[in-house]
């Protein structure tokens, strides 16, 4: 074998486990020109299969979505097929099985289109009246490959674990924290209140009442955040009127701050969701949109919409965006990207989502701001149904 | 006009909660301690406002022993932990209302009069 086909220890272990070993890799190669030349057929009959699929059409939406993938599935192939299997490789397969959790692919809709593509290269092979032993080589490399398609989800589920693990150990010290702040926080409040009763006609005196009470107010809700994400409360679902929800969320925001929200029309329907905690989503999503477009004074426009059975939560901003590194991270807990933050708010919010059976996704709106869709199924299923 | 009296072993809270009620027109008294409160006689139709978690006793033993001694008295429990599994005993014990810490001043008058109200009819 030459030189570049060699890679790290943890890559040969796997390699020689599934028994694709260098003779396999050889047979391969062998091979590789004439299954080159019926890549199209393959790429072709794998969309054809795909397609037949609702579950897995629903991820690829439009043709030139699917042009695309295409081209890189083509490319897969080819790597798959000539190597050489090195460190670049399997960077290449963590690349592509990152991009399947993160667009959100069923796992088995990957081990179906993974079954596709050993079917197809077996009848290219056959074709070419390839040996017993090349079908071998090829179910090999087919075997490597699914590996590490599902090492992708299974290091997905980790960092899921190690997140609720960290949850799990700020938690306790944090809740106790913040209950003891509302102590403080009363008198402050409170103290704030008797100021304004006994010197109203101090203008100047009054903007810091204003300013004490905004700040406390700031303060409750960094501490209700972190008391909701540590007590975890399971969701109560009940029927919500929309609007009604949208001006509470208004009346929680100072007046010059609820003037930049644009709210689009609501679903007359009443959403079966929790309350409470869909206030706390949209209050956090709000919050932070405001926050990311203070110094512009941009809009932050809110949308409600129904989707299916899912109720849409929509929050687009005129800030600038997220950076890659910030997507990557934004929902974990205790990340922020403000200079001053807890980085509760969008873990709380996908908490939220993950109870109601959702999700939640963030990307760039079309203004060059942040956008982010929380998706809360099951919120308009018809009774019995 | 409400009877008010307020137990928090946070004087400074105390203290502010009965400025409020008074700018308000309540009548208000005020203890920082359960023992304090104890040693009292409360007239007819006072609305207790008594903080959860306090050193020694908590105000649910407090209005559990008040209410022993003189048969109705009205209470509204503020507290910093609204998640407490006591609450369920002060509610248990007819309280009228639990107020999650910090809370606005006109919250508390609302539960303030719609105690005053449920005493008058």
């Amino acid at each position: 074998m030459s030189d570049t086909n060699t890679a790290s220890g943890a890559f040969d272990e796997l390699c020689a486990y599934v028994g694709f070993d260098e003779a396999a890799m050889a047979r391969v190669g062998g091979l590789a020109p004439a299954l080159r030349a019926a890549i199209d057929d393959i790429v072709n009959e794998f969309y054809r299969a795909l397609r037949q699929d609702e579950g897995a059409v629903s991820v690829f939406v439009d043709d030139a979505q699917i042009e695309r993938q295409k081209v890189h599935l083509r490319g897969w192939l080819v790597s798959a097929l000539e190597g050489p299997y090195d460190d670049a490789f399997l960077a290449q397969r963590a690349r592509v099985g990152d991009v399947h959790v993160r667009i959100g692919l069923p796992q088995r809709y990957m081990v179906m289109s993974m079954n596709v593509v050993r079917r197809e290269l077996h009848r290219a092979a056959r074709v070419v009246h390839a040996r017993p032993e090349d079908h071998d080589a090829l179910d090999a490399l087919c075997d490597l490959e699914l590996t590490l398609m599902l090492d992708a989800y299974r290091e997905a589920d980790e960092r899921k674990v190690r997140r609720h693990e960290r949850l799990a150990a700020v938690g306790q010290l944090a809740a106790t924290i913040g209950h003891e702040l509302r102590n403080p926080l009363a008198v402050l409040q409170t103290s704030a209140q008797i100021l304004r009763l006994r010197a109203p006609s101090d203008a100047r005196a009054m903007k810091h009442v204003d300013r004490i009470e905004t700040q406390v107010q700031l303060a409750v809700s960094i501490v209700e955040n972190l008391l909701a994400i540590t007590r975890d409360q399971p969701i109560a679902r009940q029927p919500v009127a929309l609007r009604e929800r949208i001006d509470a969320l208004l009346g929680q925001l100072s007046p010059p701050q609820a003037a930049r929200v644009e709210v689009r029309p609501l679903p007359g329907l009443p959403a079966n969701v929790d309350p409470t905690q869909l206030g706390q989503l949209l209050f956090n999503l709000v919050q932070n949109g405001l926050q990311a477009s203070a110094r512009t004074s941009g809009k932050v426009r809110v949308a409600l919409t129904r989707r299916g059975d899912a109720l849409v939560v929509e929050v687009e901003d005129e800030g600038e965006g997220f950076t890659e590194e910030a997507r990557a991270r934004l929902f974990e807990p205790l990340f922020t990207t403000k200079l001053k933050g807890v980085g509760l708010g969008l873990a709380l919010c996908r908490l939220i989502c993950e109870k109601h059976g959702g999700e939640i996704v963030a990307s760039d709106a079309p203004s060059g701001g942040a956008r982010v869709v929380a998706t809360l199924p099951h919120a308009f299923e018809e009774p019995g149904a | 006009m409400t009877r008010v009296h307020i137990v928090d072993d946070n004087r400074a809270l105390a203290e502010n909660i009965a400025e409020l009620l008074e700018a308000s027109g309540h009548e208000v008294s005020y203890d920082a301690t359960p023992e304090d409160a104890l040693r009292r006689a409360f007239a007819e139709g006072t609305v207790l406002v008594l903080d959860v978690r306090m050193p020694g006793m908590d105000g649910v033993e407090l209005y559990r022993r008040l209410l022993a001694r003189q048969g109705t008295l009205r209470c509204i429990f503020v507290t910093a932990y609204a998640a407490d599994a006591r609450l369920a005993e002060a509610r248990a014990l007819g309280a009228q209302a639990i107020l999650p810490k910090p809370f606005e001043l006109p919250r508390l008058l609302e539960v303030i009069d719609a105690a005053d109200i449920e005493a008058a009819s």
